[in-house]
């Protein structure tokens, strides 16, 4: 492993509201901010970098100077394609096939509704050129390219004003020749312009999801390559003479420079972050499976680590486009703090997806929402105290919140105003559960089995909560919580994921071949990690897609082995793990039948060294010193008495019986009746539920 | 109503919800059989006995074709096994009489027991790749009687207390052209099935049989609230439409489908007396693939975030007389009920209420210019290939919105399989599956333009086509133009033949190709009020030419510069508008 002799690394992490500081020191030392937000995001970035120096007695400059190592989470290349703001993308694509982006093989989001939209155009017909070609499965050559077409789709392209163009042709992933020359011609006619190759974005099967991926990839490439560059330039201007990294979507981070050229790598940078610094304080509290959930205002996400592994899926949907990359399986539903309770026109109680947002926001914020959101519950059942929101920094307006919960929920249902904020409160609780739930079990897995991480500002009101309704028993509350995100970007590793459609019958599979094949995919992702002096201790992790004969969908089958070579016995003890994961996960194998070989997948990590962390030492049990107050507050089983303790006059080893609340600032954990909770050495809060074992 | 009530039945219901989006992930993951994994052609539901009826308690997102016709399925095996049920059991069935639609639709049925009685039922209902019969695939355009439609199969066991039948498998397998498909589709549905079992279970194990029940009878209320709330808002009165069956490939044409919709209050009636008598070919409809269509209708009028389950169906009622081609006697063949005239059903029913809900309807039908193809792959292994790329296309307008993509929403549960894929499971190559400028039915909003596909065979093989939605092609609403006209064509070696409405078992030499011409989706409202910057981004996209651009809306528009001649577009608009009735 490589030391880097500078003192300092950061994790800088911009969201929509508040960019976050994660300063890290050789010698253990953690310092965090926050700072708001800017339109460009570099602004808030350098601002940011400003006031965490300032914590050291520092400048930007001299941190900059003696700084190492920058991890970056960004939005821009999110942004771009959630408002739908990226380039103006041409297309030039196999004759005959220009509308598969458009077709979407057939999908739409709803089976009923004709007054369904479509969704925006990001490569509109005009701009979709086919020009004669075309390869077989086999990769013979049945249509040689017609260059002259492509000159023409250029220039008509470049003459529309195309900031980006994408080149996807089918079978390209056997035979990308005709792709590459086409490559070669547009650098030859605009050496400038953005370019994606889907052999080189995605070089695996089905046109559809190749396609779709590859021209998000030029829709959003644009924009990150030139925030990237900027942002370096900036840092650089003010002394910064280590490396820039940006956090990917696949839970790794990656050098600037090639960041540029897999632009769609960068869709999952911000909660790349929040995932990563979830496997590190579950690892730091001795936990390897983890659910990771994270409350916002709008939403609710989660996420599983197993056996401190991110769960990956190449089946992700983002502003109605499909990307087909190995990204962080996040799943989002719409249920946040400003989420609305309403009743629909059956008279049900509803709460979400809309949502009040930070404006006007939740009714209690007095900023103009009348509407009841989950925080109006919240507070109205003594979960949020009035005066301490953001440590004091803003005041609710209880008065308000029971005002929006009586006019629309309580009044017409014809209930008291606690119940009407309960409902609501176990409404969200069953929606944020139920979502739990299908991110474990469509994967096979028993949230029982979890330790449950609570991030957001949101997620540790309703943790304890979560983990009765699934049956968990641990919950983690992260000391680090207001800048988890950043936190994760200082502590991640490089990591690439290579993949080559690779279609064998595992009888009839010719090792040799599949080790070179393997070798290829490997030398290119290494390829991808050079030109950074951060580590050179390497971890290869290789998987194979397999199925049944005849299937169409393939289970993500890691090869056990380490060896360089992968032997029959490595094989042979692979497809047995296939067949038990095929059980696992659809109550059904079938050892007799044929499997066949799909897609193999290739992950390597560039291990970073761990910051080291000083634990502290435990205090006394008794908390009674932290005690602020005393409140009634309303849980699932109704109302409790309740102590409520200042966080930060909490000590490693304090132990607190439910019911609690303990407030920090951006931060309020909720421990049930009947649960307890405990600080860690790290600053970490630890629930411990004892009604395990719930539906 | 108590919040522990109303936060039960959200938590009752979600849970019943997620088992069955559970089922649906394990199917499609698992089936054999490309109609099934790559197309989704299947539904999961789960249903709840309750007195001596079978109810639908949740429902995956789906074929929504499947929808209704699960629920008199899932009653016929009931009555049939009412008090032969056991843990373990596992039954499956498909008969046209006796509450199925067509042969290839399958049902499995799992009972779940809670305090020894059997309560829950998941259920998967799918489209099998072969049925047995005189063709393979299951469409039989020479069908006269419903064994030339295919082998019937009455509720039978394949599992009896958790033991696997062998002469039942057998027997079914035996009468099967891809029994290797089949087989693996069988344990695809169970595992479905299981899955849902232990989900249940667990839902029981916390609340108790007797308040899940409850939770779920307040969901049942509660769609059928919302539903109600609908109709209710839609003026009283009958509303009467009219369509047409092309033929019925025995040479019988232009086969009348009458509907009459019926609102009062918040209830409404389909009343489709005055419909043609029952026909000899395969398009008659049984009534539970009727009902379905229906169902399919009123589902798409439907704010989609009401829960699908028994609710829905209160508020409907259907009346189809015995003896019409949407409620035939046995033993007419009902083989292409699930297209031809399922889509008629449901294209009548939204013509009616498109008199009384018009910016809620749109096209909700497809009439497939179908083709299927079987053969043998060079170790002697059949293969069957629907050619589904060839009849994709057909979304209508509707109120604020373009047709757009390929299906309309009744067949957006059903993925296209990958050009890429099936190029390399089937001998066959696809040469062409794009949008055809011209053929996207004109409006306000237009449909989504049709699709031209070729598809080539590689290998000699058994060739079955359909052709509907020529002389009636797919309608538009409230003043649009239809969509225009399927056509198939087959390319051999001597030259192009257009087919005209049927080619029954021919057999195509190697390098023979199939064209089909999917005509586009209807349009919702009159092209002449169509924006003109929207028509000249039509034109620009080439979606529609400038002759057509001036011809069907108005809009004189150049098409290299895209510049608008304005004095021209207004004349030729006013003399639209001067022209249209009233």
């Amino acid at each position: 492993m490589t030391t880097s002799t500078s003192q300092w690394s950061l994790g800088i992490d911009v969201g929509g509201t508040f960019t976050d500081i994660v300063l890290s020191g050789r010698d253990g030392s953690l310092h965090s901010t926050k700072t708001p937000s800017t339109p460009d995001q570099s602004d808030g970035v350098l601002n940011g970098i400003a006031k965490v120096a300032g914590q050291i007695g520092a400048t930007a400059e001299s941190l900059l100077a003696d700084c190492g190592i920058i991890v970056h989470g960004t939005t821009v290349a999110t942004n771009a394609l959630l408002e739908y703001r990226g380039a103006k993308v041409g297309l030039i694509t196999t004759e005959g096939f220009r509308d598969e982006l458009e077709f979407r093989r057939s999908y739409k989001e709803s089976t009923f509704n004709p007054r369904l939209k479509a969704p925006h155009a990001i490569c509109p017909r005009r701009l979709r050129i086919g020009v004669p070609e075309r390869v077989t499965h086999d990769g013979t050559v049945l249509i040689p390219l017609d260059e002259d077409a492509v000159r023409r789709a250029v220039t008509f392209l470049l003459a529309e004003g195309c900031e980006a163009i994408t080149v996807c042709f089918l079978f390209s992933f056997v035979a990308p020749d005709h792709e590459r020359r086409v490559g070669e011609i547009i650098r030859e006619m605009a050496p400038d312009l953005y370019v994606s190759l889907s052999c080189d974005v995605l070089p695996e099967i089905r046109e559809y999801e190749r396609v779709s991926t590859t021209v998000v990839n030029s829709y959003v490439g644009p924009a990150i390559q030139s925030y990237v560059s900027h942002l370096d330039d900036k840092l650089r201007g003010r002394g910064f003479t280590g490396e820039l990294f940006i956090m990917q979507s696949n839970g790794g981070m990656l050098t600037a420079s090639e960041t540029g050229r897999k632009a769609v790598g960068t869709l999952l940078s911000g909660p790349a972050g929040g995932v990563t610094a979830a496997g590190w304080v579950g690892q730091l509290a001795g936990y390897r499976d983890l659910m990771v959930v994270d409350m916002g205002g709008t939403s609710y996400d989660v996420s599983v680590i197993q056996d401190l592994n991110p769960a990956t899926t190449t089946e992700s949907w983002l502003a109605r486009y499909r990307i087909a990359l190995p990204m962080l399986d996040i799943h989002t539903v719409g249920a946040g703090g400003g989420s609305i309770a309403w009743i629909d026109d059956g008279g049900a109680l509803r709460v979400g997806p809309e949502s009040a947002g930070s404006l006007p926001g939740p009714a209690c914020y007095g900023r103009g929402g009348t509407r009841p959101t989950v925080t109006d519950a919240n507070l109205v059942l003594g979960l949020l105290n009035p005066d301490f929101f953001l440590g004091g920094e803003m005041k609710l307006d209880a008065a308000a919140a029971e005002r929006a919960l009586t006019e629309h929920i309580a009044e017409p249902l014809g209930m008291p105003v606690l119940d009407a904020a309960q409902a609501v409160s176990e409404i969200v609780n069953s929606n944020m559960a139920n979502a739990s739930h299908l991110v474990t079990t469509r994967r096979g897995l028993d949230p029982r089995d979890f330790a449950l991480v609570a991030a957001g500002g949101a997620g540790a009101l309703h943790a304890g909560r979560q983990a009765e309704l699934l049956g968990i028993s641990s919950v983690i509350v992260p000391g680090a919580g207001p800048v988890f995100c950043a936190l994760g970007d200082t502590v991640a590793n490089l990591k690439v994921s290579g993949s080559r459609t690779y279609l064998a019958r595992l009888a009839d599979l010719d090792l040799g071949d599949l080790n070179r094949r393997f070798e290829e995919i490997e030398t290119e992702a290494r390829g991808r990690l050079a030109g950074q002096s951060v580590t050179d201790d390497f971890d290869l992790r290789r998987s194979l897609d397999l199925r049944y004969e005849g299937e169409v969908h393939e289970v993500v089958v890691p090869l056990r082995t380490r060896t360089r070579r992968i032997t029959a016995l490595n094989l042979e003890a692979t497809i047995r793990s296939f067949h038990d994961l095929h059980e696992t996960l659809f109550a059904h194998k079938d050892p007799d039948q044929p499997v066949e070989l799909l897609t193999i997948r290739v992950d390597v990590l560039g291990l970073r060294e761990p910051p080291r962390m000083k634990g502290m030492e435990f205090g006394d049990e008794d908390p009674a010193s932290a005690l602020k107050e005393r409140r009634r507050i309303v849980y699932a089983d109704g109302a409790h008495e309740t102590n409520v303790y200042d966080g930060a006059r909490l000590h490693a080893g304090h132990f607190i019986t439910g019911p609690a609340a303990i407030e920090s600032w951006g931060t309020t954990i909720i421990v049930c009746p009947g649960q307890e909770a405990l600080i860690d050495a790290y600053g970490n809060c630890i629930i411990e539920n004892g009604r395990a074992g719930a539906a | 109503m108590t919040p522990e009530t109303m936060i039960r039945a959200r938590v009752v219901g979600g849970g019943f919800d997620t088992a069955a989006d559970e089922m649906s992930a394990t199917v499609t993951r698992t089936a054999r059989s490309p109609i099934f994994n790559e197309a989704h052609d299947f539904t999961t539901g789960i249903f709840e006995l309750k007195d001596g009826k079978a109810r639908l308690v949740a429902q995956a997102p789906g074929c929504t074709l499947h929808l209704y016709a699960i629920c008199p399925a899932v009653q016929a095996a009931l009555d049939c096994f009412r008090n032969d049920l056991h843990p373990g059991d596992l039954i499956l069935a498909s008969d046209p009489y006796d509450g199925g639609t067509h042969i290839p639709d399958h049902v499995i049925i799992q009972p779940v027991f809670a305090d020894r009685k059997p309560v829950f039922f998941p259920v998967v209902r799918a489209h099998f790749a072969d049925s047995g019969g005189p063709v393979a695939g299951g469409y039989n355009p020479a069908a006269r009687d419903i064994w030339q439609d295919g082998v019937v199969v009455p509720p039978i066991k394949l599992y009896e207390r958790g033991e696997r039948r062998t002469d039942v498998f057998d027997m079914v397998l035996a009468n099967n052209r891809v029994p290797d498909w089949l087989l693996g589709d069988l344990d695809a549905m169970r595992g479905a099935c299981l899955t849902a079992q232990a989900r249940i279970e667990r839902i029981v194990g916390r609340f108790g049989i007797g308040e899940t029940r409850a939770a779920l009878e307040t969901n049942i209320a509660y769609a059928e609230r919302r539903v109600r709330a609908e109709i209710a808002s839609w003026p009283d009165g009958d509303y009467y439409a009219e369509t047409f069956i092309d033929h019925d490939y025995q040479g019988g044409h232009d086969i009348r489908v009458a509907c009459t919709a019926r609102v009062r209050g918040s209830d409404v009636t389909f009343d489709f007396t005055g419909t043609a008598p029952q026909v000899n070919g395969f398009v008659n409809s049984p009534i539970a693939n009727t009902l379905s269509f229906v169902f399919v209708a009123i589902a798409s009028v439907i704010d989609e975030d009401v829960p699908v389950n028994e609710g829905y169906i209160r508020p409907v009622t259907v009346i189809a007389p015995e003896g019409t081609v949407v409620n035939p006697l046995p033993p007419k063949p009902v083989g292409n009920c699930t297209c031809i005239c399922g889509a008629e059903i449901a294209e009548v029913a939204l013509l009616a209420l498109s008199q009384c809900a018009p910016k809620r309807v749109g096209v909700n039908c497809h009439k497939l210019p179908l083709a299927y193809s079987s053969g043998r792959y060079e170790d002697g292994k059949p293969w069957i290939s629907l050619n589904f790329h060839g009849y994709t296309g057909g979304a209508g307008a509707a109120y604020g919105t373009d047709g757009w993509g390929l299906y309309p929403p009744l067949m957006t549960g059903v993925i296209l399989p990958s050009i890429e894929m099936n190029e390399m499971q089937y001998p066959i190559r696809i040469e062409k599956h794009e949008y055809e400028r011209d053929t996207a039915g004109a409006g306000r909003w237009r449909g989504a333009p049709g699709v031209r596909t070729r598809i080539r065979f590689l290998a000699e093989n058994i060739t079955n086509a359909m052709l509907a939605g020529v002389r009636h092609p797919t309608r538009g609403f409230c003043g649009a133009e239809d969509g225009p006209p399927n056509a198939l064509t087959l390319i051999e070696e001597a030259g192009r033949t257009e087919v005209t409405e049927v080619i029954y078992n021919r057999h195509l030499a190697a390098n023979t190709a199939i064209e089909f011409l999917r005509g586009g989706g209807g349009g919702w409202g009159s092209a002449a009020d169509r924006p003109v910057d929207e028509v000249v981004a039509d034109v620009a996209n080439d979606y529609v030419s400038a002759g057509k651009a001036s011809e069907q809306y108005g809009v004189v528009v150049d098409t290299t510069a895209l510049e608008v001649d304005q004095g021209a577009t207004d004349q030729r608009r006013t003399k639209m508008a001067r022209s249209q009735p009233g």
